[in-house]
């Protein structure tokens, strides 16, 4: 048998992802697969490298250098080892190759895989450029286009190939994590062109109005996309409403909640498994690893859907698409004018009175519409204390209705209103400037989402 | 997880550099100067104890053999300061390499020292130390020309005013 088919003691799941190298020397001499005169040598060899690497860093300047210099360039080293060392099939044959190649070597080799591995990202990076959304949403904008590009303008392949230059902000549905250099530029990359590919199946400002219904202020958020969009997309699978609406409101919320109510979380894995499936058939997604990567989401979602229907929060999960600009009108009836003669009369009667009480009285009495109101007010050529207290009589959105319906303008009021009409105008703007700030807001807010017919 | 970058074995660095001292004799002989091994290998550990107290590392044989190459030929040296003048030279070396964030190479490093210690210090290691290196790694860390003098560039445009001043008149 050659000694490279030998069966390893060591557990590769204990073996670090980003300090492979160093790892597996550890657990190969814990184990006993690397006697204590080889593993001096390999230390000697790693730090022969240590001292080349330096003199080529200082250009032959400098003999000496900070211990943090030597350390990154250190740590760069053993990281372009582990680059080679996890290319091949397994960990007996890294340690057959540790114990029998010059570490050098090892390390001219993990160079060569390293060069290679920095095209594969530049195409990954091609790629997300290609697919990349229409975005309100900052951190992903800012990732993709100024984030990313420093890491192929700045990465070190000689003396800093564990380190990740850049800024990369956007958060994805799987996170890399135990990795460095360009392995977690390329695990990002490929992980946010699998993003990509999926939410550009659905319209730009569909998304944008689920990411809406998830937070309205989402653009400064740090949250992922395509999570909120896969959740949608599988809410309407479960309603059996077209996939690419993601449009959910929250009677429909509430019967994927009512649906999934009670059910253990195997049970929902299936059903999001089920929905998953067909989704990909409505979509035509047909790149296998698309649906690897959203498929191995769903015990997460599942997980998140099991928190919501305990805490009744499923609307968190599912969200309702919300368009902020589309706000809604209520339509405010001012109600029908009585008849003119019977206005002539109660007018009169009005300003034959001789104190406001008797006026009061007879408002409350005779006028049952706010068109009535506009009209008596008008007529009644109230002073600012009277005017005031028959606003009182009104209701908020009363007062916002005959807001919108006298707009206070001086410049189009001397030539467009009467002498009457521009007194109960200025008793108005009076009124509003003397009432509480709360109440005021709440009258500009009912105002906003009014319309006065 | 990080190698132990002290795993180096310092015994044989320890060797290298002591004979490299130990071949600088011949050449500092002419200046009537001499090393003994004692007295190399106690260098070397004034080299170690600078490197490890400042937080350097250095690999191969290190530069005592060139500071003493450049400072044997110094009239301010004989041999009864010569020893205690080089372990004060290595101290203030690694110093300075830290002071310049390590912009002037070993060479440039040692000429200047060699420079200002003929020079303006008249063999003073304190001048050295703390006036002449100190303003030159200042102007390396801020751009400058290492020898820019503030104080001697204020006296001269100082003087060519008042010589202007007296011209006019």
């Amino acid at each position: 048998m050659n000694s490279i088919d030998k069966h390893s003691k060591i557990d590769e799941q204990k073996l670090s992802k980003e300090f492979f190298f160093q790892s597996l020397l550890q657990e190969a001499y814990i184990q006993g697969e690397l006697s204590q005169l080889e593993s001096e040598r390999i230390q000697g060899e790693c730090l022969k490298l240590l001292s080349e690497s330096t003199e080529r860093y200082t250009k032959g300047q400098s003999s000496s250098v900070r211990v943090e210099t030597a350390q990154n360039i250190m740590a760069s080293n053993l990281y372009t080892i582990s680059i080679y060392l996890k290319s091949l099939p397994n960990v007996s044959t890294a340690i057959y190759h540790i114990i029998h190649e010059p570490i050098e070597k090892l390390y001219e080799y993990g160079y060569k895989i390293i060069i290679r591995k920095l095209n594969v990202a530049k195409y990954f990076f091609h790629q997300i450029d290609k697919t990349k959304i229409s975005t309100q949403n900052h951190t992903y904008n800012a990732t993709i286009e100024t984030g990313l590009k420093p890491f192929f303008e700045q990465y070190n392949v000689n003396f800093g190939t564990h380190e990740i230059p850049g800024s990369i902000d956007y958060q994805l549905i799987h996170p890399v994590t135990d990795l460095a250099g360009v392995e977690y530029i390329i695990q990002y990359l490929e992980n946010l062109y699998y993003e990509n590919l999926f939410c550009q199946k659905f319209d730009a400002d569909i998304i944008h109005e689920v990411m809406c219904g998830y937070d309205e202020n989402y653009k400064d958020l740090l949250d992922n996309l395509c999570e909120q969009v896969l959740q949608n997309a599988l809410g309407c699978m479960f309603l059996k409403k077209p996939v690419q609406s993601l449009d959910l409101n929250l009677l429909d919320i509430q019967k994927i909640g009512n649906k999934l109510l009670g059910k253990k979380q195997p049970f929902i894995f299936d059903q999001l498994l089920e929905a998953t499936n067909e989704m990909f058939e409505d979509l035509e997604i047909s790149n296998t690893s698309v649906e690897h990567y959203l498929l191995s989401s769903l015990p997460k979602i599942a997980l998140k859907i099991c928190t919501a229907l305990e805490t009744d929060t499923i609307e968190k999960v599912f969200v309702p698409r919300f368009n902020p600009h589309s706000k809604p009108i209520v339509k405010y009836y001012m109600g029908v004018k009585m008849d003119d003669k019977a206005y002539r009369d109660i007018v009169s009667e009005l300003l034959s009175c001789r104190y406001f009480e008797d006026k009061l009285q007879i408002i409350k009495e005779y006028i049952k519409t706010l068109a009535d109101m506009e009209d008596i007010i008008i007529a009644g050529q109230f002073s600012f204390a009277e005017a005031s207290t028959v606003f009182d009589l009104l209701d908020d959105i009363e007062v916002a209705a005959l807001v919108k319906h006298n707009p206070i303008n001086q410049e189009v009021n001397v030539v467009e209103y009467s002498v009457e009409e521009v007194l109960m105008q200025k008793n108005l703007k009076k009124y509003l400037e003397n009432i509480p700030t709360e109440r005021l807001a709440n009258i500009h807010k009912t105002m906003a989402t009014i319309e006065v017919i | 997880m990080s190698f132990n970058l002290m795993l180096f074995d310092n015994a044989l660095v320890q060797k290298q550099a002591v004979s490299e001292i130990m071949l600088c004799n011949e050449i500092i002989d002419q200046y009537s100067l001499a090393l003994t091994k004692a007295s190399a290998l106690e260098l070397v550990e004034t080299r170690s104890y600078s490197l490890e107290n400042l937080g350097r590392i250095e690999f191969g044989g290190g530069i005592i053999g060139k500071i003493i190459i450049v400072f044997c030929d110094s009239p301010y040296l004989s041999q009864e300061n010569f020893e205690g003048i080089l372990h004060e030279l290595i101290e203030i070396f690694y110093y300075y390499k830290n002071e310049t964030l390590d912009l002037m190479s070993d060479d440039d490093l040692i000429n200047y020292m060699k420079m200002y210690f003929d020079g303006v210090c008249h063999g003073s290691l304190d001048q050295l130390k703390f006036t002449e290196l100190d303003r030159m790694a200042r102007n390396i860390r801020f751009g400058y020309n290492p020898d820019y003098n503030e104080l001697e560039e204020a006296i001269r445009k100082e003087m060519e005013a008042e010589e202007k001043e007296e011209n006019n008149e």
